[in-house]
């Protein structure tokens, strides 16, 4: 997952598609296979099956952030996307995993 | 009594007889910083913290009728006690306290909490009224400590020096360039300034600031070979201008709160969007406006309804206050940047 991550951090941080080229290649040729194929699932744009509902979600970033609702909903406003919104007002996570990405 | 109202002309204090940071011409104009927004031509007389001094005649003109009090030294006029406090935001910048009859306002013009060494750190003055801005004001926007980014900026310097490209960083000229050269490693190669920030970079060390030798970008030709390892610091304004043809292959990144949010940072189109504000940030703000101990807030500019309504909700008498600032940190009108 790690190694998505970071993979995905190259890949949004240039402009460049050279640039993309080699950091897609630099994950490829590292990859485990089972990751490697989840991989090429997301990039092409791959979406699975929604397995916890985009209320409860909310309702969760609400309460860990520990901000109102209307305050969350004005972040979302400014930030167009559910997934950055939640990212930007959960706490620093403690823990971290190093599980793959399959 | 309202020691602060709005006006047309900008923020007026009725019992002292003059403007904070007025966007229209007036005859007494207190200023809290020298950015184009807050510090405009036109006014009679200047009354500002003397450390701003060279930035706001070298913007306004030095033939300016300019006064200045050192931070924290009090003026008697009309009967209103002025003084000037740290704002943190860039060289120079205040609040401005004002005391009458007891009461005590602070207007903060634009302020930032960590100290960066570029300007001395923001000082928060206890009153009964505090005139805040809201720039960022949503809980969204939360910095991390610059050192951490301006690793990031030095490690993108670096990378493009392996891959032989130069690196030109947009930020806004006055304050944000200089927080940059303070803070990256310049011992990693050259650093190439453009004509809108090497005026202020000489202001910054005249008033004693230490910034790493820079080198006028107008200087170096075309193909010199230094491109490919130097660090560019421009204005964003020479982004989209035919001044970057000289550079060649080169990677670009943007310096400033906004590139917190992807959105953002894709519309302008560069490579890296570094998250470095001279604003607070929400629980800066938060923060700040907790230290007054003020009952009462206006805000003045940003996200003005959602500030007011959080601190509603938190038991503060807080309004608006309607206003010309910028409320983008990049967009700053600035006359000075013109492509050189």
């Amino acid at each position: 997952m790690k190694a998505f991550a970071l993979l995905y951090a190259e890949l949004d941080a240039t402009t460049s598609s050279n640039a993309k080229l080699a950091a897609m290649q630099a994950y490829f040729a590292q990859a485990a296979p089972q990751d490697a194929a989840w991989a090429v699932y997301f990039l092409s744009g791959g979406r699975p099956r929604q397995l916890v509902p985009v209320r409860a979600l909310r309702e969760l970033a609400v309460t860990i952030s520990g901000l109102s609702t209307w305050l969350f909903e004005e972040s979302y406003q400014a930030v167009g996307d559910l997934a950055e919104t939640i990212s930007l007002v959960l706490p620093e996570a403690a823990h971290s995993s190093s599980e793959g990405l399959a | 009594m309202d020691l602060v109202i709005a006006r047309p002309e900008g923020l007026y204090c009725p019992a002292g007889d003059f403007y904070i940071d007025p966007w229209r011409p007036v005859e007494r104009a207190v200023i809290t910083h020298a950015h184009g927004d807050h510090a405009r031509g036109g006014n009679q007389h200047y009354l500002a913290a003397a450390p701003g001094e060279g930035i706001l005649r070298a913007r306004l003109g030095q033939d300016i009728h300019l006064q200045t009090l050192p931070y924290g030294e009090r003026l008697l006029h009309h009967g209103v006690t002025l003084s000037f406090h740290p704002a943190g935001h860039v060289l120079g910048s205040a609040q401005v306290r004002l005391e009458y009859g007891g009461e005590v306002w602070v207007a903060s013009g634009d302020y930032k909490i960590e100290p960066d060494g570029t300007c001395a750190p923001f000082e928060p003055v206890r009153c009964h009224t505090f005139i805040t801005e809201s720039t960022f004001g949503l809980p969204i926007y939360r910095w991390q400590p610059q050192a951490q980014v301006f690793a990031e900026i030095n490690q993108w310097w670096q990378a493009n020096i392996a891959a032989e490209k130069a690196s030109v960083l947009f930020c806004y000229s006055f304050g944000k360039a200089q927080r940059i050269l303070h803070g990256i490693d310049a011992s990693l190669g050259p650093i190439l300034a453009h004509g809108a920030v090497e005026p202020l970079n000489r202001v910054y060390r005249e008033a004693g600031i230490r910034l790493p030798p820079t080198i006028y970008a107008g200087e170096v030709k075309k193909n010199d070979p230094i491109m490919r390892q130097a660090l560019i610091i421009a204005p964003p304004s020479a982004g989209a201008s035919t001044w970057m043809r000289r550079f060649g292959d080169y990677s670009d990144g943007f310096a400033s709160g906004w590139m917190r949010l992807r959105g953002t940072r894709r519309r302008r189109g560069v490579d890296r969007g570094f998250v470095l504000s001279d604003h607070a940030d929400w629980p800066g703000l938060l923060w700040a406006i907790e230290q007054t101990g003020a009952e009462r807030v206006m805000v003045t500019h940003g996200s003005v309804a959602v500030l007011v309504r959080h601190l509603r909700e938190r038991g503060l008498d807080a309004q608006g206050f309607s206003t010309e600032y910028g409320d983008h940190e990049e967009e700053h009108t600035d006359a000075a940047e013109v492509p050189a």
